[in-house]
C-alpha cells in the first residue's frame, strides 16, 4: 500500500517556520504506526520542518508538493499544516484527482480486515464519532482533536535529513520577539489569565488545566483570531459552516444566491503563487470552496457512515450496517452521507 | 614449608608459632584454596569490568591515578559521607576499621610465615596482638549494630536483601571463629611455651604475656574454667576451628565480586571516580556523537554502570526523596537497582541488551522532581537523578512521554516558555514599572534575567516587580531582554528533551553574546543553575549571580539600609537548585537576618539537606498521584517550625509552597520571596 502524508508547519508570508501542528504530527504517527506500507511525506516547497518531522517520525522518503496531479497513493493523510493556505481544498482536490474517498475530521485509522480497506474513526463533533469502512484510494484529513500517539523529539527532527532539494528553508527557532504566531493553530495552550495578585492553583493537574485554558475566566481578547471581514463574507462563512456540518442543505445556500464561498483563512501571498495551489483552486472538488451549480457527479465517492451519538464498538455490528462504497472501476458513486457538496 | 626458627634471645619467646598445630595438608590446602578463591574473585571482577566497559556513553577523559587513590583513602579514612547517618556511619566505621586491622594482621602473619622477614615477636607481637584484638572487637560490634538495625530496629529504608544478610552472617562468623581460634591457640600454646621456657630457662617469661590478646586470653581462661584444660582437646578443637575459620575466609574472598559483597570495591571506586560536578548540573551529552538518553543499559556510561554496581542498597536516597515521601511510585534506589538488573539480565534472542524500561517503570521516572536529594544523600556518590533524566531522555526519543510533558515541550518551542502563555505577554509583569529593555544590538553590562516564572506566573511576577523596584532604587544600570528573552531550556532538559534544551541554549547564548553581556542577575535558581553550570559547557562566558547573593552583597555594602525590619518569625526554604544544587546556603540567610528583628528559625531539613517544594524536573506541570503532595509536606514542616513567614529564593518554590499552604488546614503563614521581603523592608512595595 502506498501511503502518503502531507505535512507542514503552515508557511507564513515571510517563510518563517514554526511548529508542526498537532494534526500533522498525528497524520505522520497514524501513517507510520498504524498503516502497513512505505510512507512518503509531502510538503510545500520551503516547508522543511514538516518533512523533517515526518522523517523523524518514521517516513521512508520525502517529496516536494509540486503538482497535485502527479501524486500516486493509496492512502493520503493530510494535516492542517500540510494543507497550508489551501485548507480543505487540498485533500478534496487529491481525492478528486485520484477518484478516491475523502474523509474529513479523522481521529483514527487502521487497516480493516476487508481487502484494501481502512477502518476510519471520524469526529462528528460534540463528542460523537462514527466509524467508516473506506476502500482505497482514500484521502483522510486528520482532525486537530485526534489523540496524540507519539512524540517526535527535537533531536530526531534535527537529525532527520530530508533530500538536498528540500533543505532550502530554515528550520529551527524563530525570533521570540516576533509576535505573529500561526493564527490558525487550534491546539496551542492558552494563556493563564488573572490579575497579578492571583494565586497559583492547588495541584499540578489544576495548573495543567490552567495551562490548557480549561479553568478560570474566559480567555483574554485575542483579536488575531477573529475573522475580519464584511457582513457578506461572514454570512457566507456561516452558511458554509452550517452546510458542512449538515445543519442546512446545500440548496438553502443556493437560495442566498451565493456565487463562491470565500476561504475562511487568508491565502498567503507566497502560497497563492504556488502552481500546485493555483491548479487546485481552479479545479472543482467534492469538498470546500467550489463553484455552485456545478455537476454533482464530479463529487468524490463518499463512504457510508453509521450515525448515532454513541461510538460503535462491535466489529460485526459495523460490518452489518455499513454500506460499503461500490467498486471503483472509474465510475463515481452517489454520495450517501458526509460533508455535503454545496451544489447538491 | 619453612624451617622452624631457632629461638636465639629471650624476646623471641614472646610470639606464637604460626600454623603450629595445623597439619601440613591443611595449611597447603588453605593456601591452595586462597589462591583459587582469589582467581575466582579476579575472574568475577574482570567479567563485571567487561560489562561496565560496554557502556557506550563517553565521559570526558580523566586519568589521575594519584587523585583516584587519594580520593579513596580520604573517603575511607574520614567516613564523612557515611557518618551523615550517625548510627549506620558508626557501625560501618567500626566494621571497616576492624576489618582493615584484621586484614593487615593476617598479612603480617603471612609475611612472618612465608618470607625471610622475622619481626613478629617481643614488643611488636604484644602491641600488634592488642591492636588486632581491638580491631576484632570493633569488627564484631559494628556487625552486631548492623544486625540489630536489620532485624531488631527494622529501619524502614533498609532493603530486606538476602545477600546482605548472608554477608553479615558470614563476617560475623569469621569474627567469632577468629576469636575462638585465638582462645584455643592460647590454651594450646600455654603448655608448649611453658615447656620452651623451662628448657631455655627464661624463667621471667610466662604464657601470661598472652594477656595482650585480651579477648583470646579471656576465652582461654573461660575454657579452663569449663574444664577444657587438656592440651590435647584444645589442640583438636584448635585444628577444627582453624579449618572452619579458613574456609569462611576463603568463601569471603571467592564471593567478593558477587552481589552485595562487591560493594567493598565498587563503592570506593565509584566515589573516587565520581564526576565532581555540582549536584544541580547534568552532564552534557554531545549529540553529534550519540543520541540522547538511555534505552538499553549499554547506552549508559561505564561510570554509570559502575555506580549501579556500587549501590549498597542503604536506602538513604529513598529516605530523602520527596516523591517517595509523598507516596509516589518513585524509589531512587530501585531505579539504580533496575539498571543493575538490566545488566544482569540475559540478552534477548537477537543478542540485544534488554531495554531499561522493563526494569524501571515510566511512573517512577516521571515522578522525579530532580531535586538532587538522592545524589546528596548517597554515601558512595551515585548520581541517581542524572540516571533518571537519562532514562527520561530515552523515553522522549522513543516518543513515549506524558501529555503534559509534550505540552511543555510544545510551549517551550513555540512560545519560548513552558507555561503555555503567549510570548507577546512576556513583559506584562512590568506594567506600570520603569523597566529598561535592551535594544537589539545594545551592549549590556548587567542583564536582569526575569525567567519564565518571573514573567508569566502570578507568584513569580511579584518577585520580578520587587527586584526591579530594588534595582531602580539602587540606581543600578541594568537591562532586561523583554520579549526577546526565552526559556533557558531547564524544564525541557530535565524532562528529557535534550535536543530542545541545546537548541534553546544555543539561541540564548548567541543572543547574550550579541549583547556582550558580562553579568547575568536572576532570581530563579533554575535559570541560575543552567547559566552557571550548563551554559558554561556550551560556550557561555558570562558571570551569573542569584538575587540572594546580590541582595546580600548590597546589604553588606550598605547600599540597602533596611529601615523597616520584619517583626514576625522568619524561616528560609532553601531551593534545591540554589542550596543543594549549587552550594549557596549562606547568602539567603544573611539577607534574612538583615531584614528580621532576630526571630529566625530553621526547619528540620534545611541547607543542603533541604526538602524539595515539588516543582522541579517539570513536576510544576507534570504530576503523578501520590498519597499526599510534596508541597503540603513542606508547608506543614514550615508551620511546625513556628514560622509566620517562609522566605524563599525561587519563584517556583513560592508558587508551590503557596499551593501547599492552601492544601492544609492551618494557613496562618505567609510565603514570600527574599526580594519581596527586602522591598518591603526598604519601603519599596
Amino acid at each position: 500500500m502506498k501511503i502518503g502524508v502531507i505535512v507542514g508547519t503552515g508557511l507564513k508570508p515571510d517563510g518563517a517556520v514554526r511548529s508542526v501542528p498537532h494534526s500533522d504530527r498525528t497524520a505522520i504517527a497514524l501513517a507510520t504506526l498504524k498503516l502497513k506500507g512505505e510512507v512518503t511525506a509531502y510538503s510545500f516547497p520551503g516547508d522543511n520542518a514538516g518533512l523533517r518531522h515526518a522523517l523523524a517520525g518514521g517516513a521512508a522518503s520525502t517529496q516536494r508538493l509540486e503538482s497535485l496531479d502527479e501524486i500516486e497513493f493509496d492512502v493520503m493523510l493530510v494535516g492542517q499544516g500540510g494543507c497550508g493556505a489551501l485548507g480543505d481544498l487540498l485533500p478534496a482536490t487529491l481525492a478528486e484527482n485520484r477518484g478516491g474517498a475523502l474523509v474529513l475530521d479523522v481521529l483514527d485509522v487502521e487497516p480493516a480486515s476487508e481487502a484494501a480497506g481502512l477502518r476510519v474513526t471520524r469526529d462528528m463533533g460534540r463528542g460523537s464519532k462514527e466509524i467508516l469502512l473506506v476502500q482505497v484510494p482514500a484521502v483522510l484529513s486528520i482532525s486537530p482533536n485526534a489523540q496524540r500517539l507519539t512524540y517526535v523529539s527535537r533531536y530526531r527532527q534535527l537529525s532527520a535529513n530530508p533530500e538536498a532539494e528540500t533543505m532550502a528553508g530554515s528550520v529551527g527557532l524563530a525570533d521570540p520577539a516576533e509576535e505573529d504566531i500561526l493564527s490558525w493553530e487550534l491546539a496551542r495552550p492558552r494563556t493563564k489569565t488573572g490579575a497579578l495578585t492571583e494565586k497559583t492553583r492547588g495541584t499540578a493537574a489544576d495548573r495543567m488545566n490552567a495551562l490548557m485554558g480549561a479553568t478560570g475566566p474566559p480567555e483574554t481578547k485575542d483579536e488575531e483570531h477573529i475573522l475580519q471581514a464584511d457582513a457578506e463574507t461572514c454570512s457566507k462563512q456561516l452558511l458554509r459552516y452550517l452546510a458542512h456540518h449538515g445543519f442546512i442543505e446545500g440548496s438553502e445556500m443556493d437560495s442566498h444566491g451565493e456565487e463562491e464561498a470565500t476561504p475562511a483563512l487568508p491565502v498567503s501571498a507566497q502560497a497563492s503563487e504556488d502552481p500546485a495551489i493555483k491548479a487546485a483552486q481552479r479545479r472543482p472538488t467534492g469538498r470546500g470552496p467550489r463553484k455552485l451549480g456545478g455537476d454533482s457527479k464530479t463529487s468524490g465517492r463518499r463512504p457510508a457512515p453509521i450515525r448515532g451519538p454513541a461510538p460503535v464498538q462491535e466489529k460485526p455490528e459495523i460490518e452489518r450496517q455499513v454500506r460499503k462504497p461500490k467498486a471503483v472501476n472509474g465510475k463515481r458513486t452517489k454520495p450517501s452521507r458526509g460533508p455535503r457538496p454545496l451544489d447538491s | 614449608m619453612q624451617e622452624p626458627r631457632i629461638v636465639t634471645e629471650e624476646a623471641e619467646v614472646v610470639t606464637r608459632e604460626i600454623l603450629g598445630n595445623v597439619p601440613q595438608w591443611m595449611s597447603v590446602s588453605f593456601y591452595f584454596l586462597v589462591a583459587l578463591s582469589l582467581v575466582i574473585a579476579g575472574l568475577g571482577f574482570a567479567r563485571r569490568a567487561a560489562r561496565h566497559s560496554r557502556g557506550r556513553r563517553k565521559e570526558p577523559p580523566r586519568f589521575d591515578p594519584f587523585g583516584f587513590i587519594l580520593a579513596i583513602c580520604t573517603y575511607l579514612a574520614s567516613h564523612r559521607q557515611l557518618l551523615r547517618d550517625r548510627k549506620a556511619g558508626i557501625a560501618h566505621l567500626l566494621t571497616f576499621y576492624g576489618f582493615l586491622i584484621l586484614f593487615i594482621g593476617t598479612c603480617i602473619v603471612f609475611l612472618e610465615h612465608q618470607t625471610p622477614l622475622h619481626f613478629f615477636y617481643g614488643r611488636f607481637y604484644l602491641v600488634s596482638s592488642l591492636i588486632l584484638d581491638i580491631g576484632g572487637v570493633a569488627f564484631l560490634v559494628g556487625l552486631t549494630m548492623f544486625a540489630v538495625r536489620r532485624s531488631g530496629e527494622r529501619v524502614s529504608r533498609i532493603m530486606d536483601e538476602r545477600s546482605v544478610s548472608w554477608l553479615l552472617w558470614l563476617l560475623l562468623a569469621i569474627g567469632v571463629t577468629g576469636f575462638l581460634l585465638e582462645g584455643l591457640r592460647i590454651r594450646f600454646d600455654a603448655d608448649r611455651i611453658s615447656l620452651a621456657v623451662r628448657e631455655l630457662r627464661f624463667y621471667r617469661i610466662s604464657p601470661e604475656f598472652e594477656i595482650w590478646s585480651p579477648v583470646g586470653y579471656a576465652i582461654s581462661a573461660t575454657m579452663m574454667m569449663f574444664g577444657l584444660g587438656s592440651s590435647e582437646l584444645a589442640g583438636s578443637l584448635h585444628r577444627l576451628m582453624w579449618g572452619l575459620h579458613a574456609l569462611l575466609c576463603v568463601a569471603f574472598f571467592a564471593l567478593l565480586p558477587w552481589r552485595f559483597f562487591s560493594h567493598v570495591f565498587y563503592s570506593a571506586a565509584s566515589w573516587a571516580k565520581r564526576r565532581g560536578k555540582p549536584i544541580g548540573q547534568l552532564s552534557l551529552q554531545v549529540l553529534k556523537e550519540q543520541p540522547p538518553g538511555a534505552k538499553a543499559w549499554t547506552d549508559l556510561s561505564p561510570l554509570d554502570l559502575l555506580q549501579a554496581d556500587a549501590c549498597t542498597t542503604c536506602g538513604r536516597c529513598n529516605e530523602v526523596c520527596p516523591a517517595n515521601a509523598a507516596g509516589k511510585p518513585l524509589r531512587p534506589r530501585e531505579v539504580v537497582l533496575g539498571i543493575r538488573s538490566a545488566m544482569d539480565a540475559p540478552e534477548d534472542g537477537n543478542g540485544q541488551s534488554r531495554i531499561l524500561f522493563e526494569f524501571v517503570p515510566d511512573e517512577a521516572l516521571w515522578s522525579c522532581t530532580t531535586c538532587g536529594g538522592c545524589n546528596h544523600a548517597c554515601p558512595v556518590g551515585i548520581d541517581v537523578y542524572d540516571k533518571i533524566v537519562d532514562l527520561r531522555r530515552g523515553r522522549v526519543e522513543d516518543g513515549v512521554v506524558p501529555d503534559a510533558a509534550e505540552q511543555v515541550f510544545e510551549s517551550s518551542f513555540v512560545e519560548f516558555n513552558p507555561f503555555g502563555s503567549k510570548n507577546t505577554d512576556r513583559m506584562a509583569w512590568a506594567d506600570g514599572l520603569d523597566v529598561p529593555v535592551a535594544d537589539e544590538s545594545e551592549k549590556v553590562e548587567l542583564l536582569y534575567w526575569v525567567g519564565c516564572a518571573g514573567s508569566f506566573d502570578p507568584d513569580g511576577r511579584s518577585v520580578s516587580r520587587s527586584m526591579v523596584r530594588i534595582l531602580n532604587h539602587l540606581g543600578i544600570k541594568y537591562r532586561v531582554l523583554g520579549k526577546r528573552e526565552c526559556c533557558t531550556g531547564d524544564p525541557a532538559r530535565r524532562m528529557g528533551e535534550e535536543g530542545m534544551f541545546q537548541e534553546l541554549a544555543g539561541a540564548n547564548i548567541e543572543r547574550l553574546k550579541t549583547h556582550g553581556v558580562r553579568k547575568v542577575l536572576t532570581h530563579c535558581p533554575h535559570c541560575y543553575n543552567t547559566f552557571r553550570n550548563e551554559y558554561s559547557e556550551l560556550g557561555a562566558t558570562f558571570e551569573v549571580e542569584h538575587h540572594s547573593q546580590f541582595l546580600a552583597r548590597m546589604i553588606e555594602e550598605g547600599r540597602l539600609k533596611i529601615p523597616r525590619r520584619a517583626d514576625e518569625t522568619l524561616t528560609f526554604h532553601d531551593p534545591c537548585y540554589l542550596g543543594r544544587g549549587n552550594g549557596e546556603t549562606e547568602a539567603p540567610r544573611k539577607v534574612l537576618h538583615s531584614i528580621s528583628t532576630g526571630k529566625t528559625v530553621e526547619m528540620p531539613r534545611h541547607g543542603k539537606d533541604s526538602f524539595c517544594c515539588g516543582a522541579g524536573g517539570g513536576s510544576m506541570w507534570l504530576d503523578l498521584k501520590g498519597e499526599t503532595r510534596v508541597e503540603s509536606i513542606r508547608a506543614r514542616e514550615a508551620i511546625e517550625a513556628g514560622a509566620k513567614t517562609v522566605a524563599t529564593g525561587c519563584p517556583f518554590c513560592k508558587g508551590m509552597l503557596e499551593a501547599g499552604k492552601q492544601s492544609i488546614e492551618d494557613q496562618n503563614i505567609n510565603i514570600k520571596d527574599l526580594a519581596e521581603l527586602v522591598a518591603e523592608a526598604e519601603g519599596l512595595s
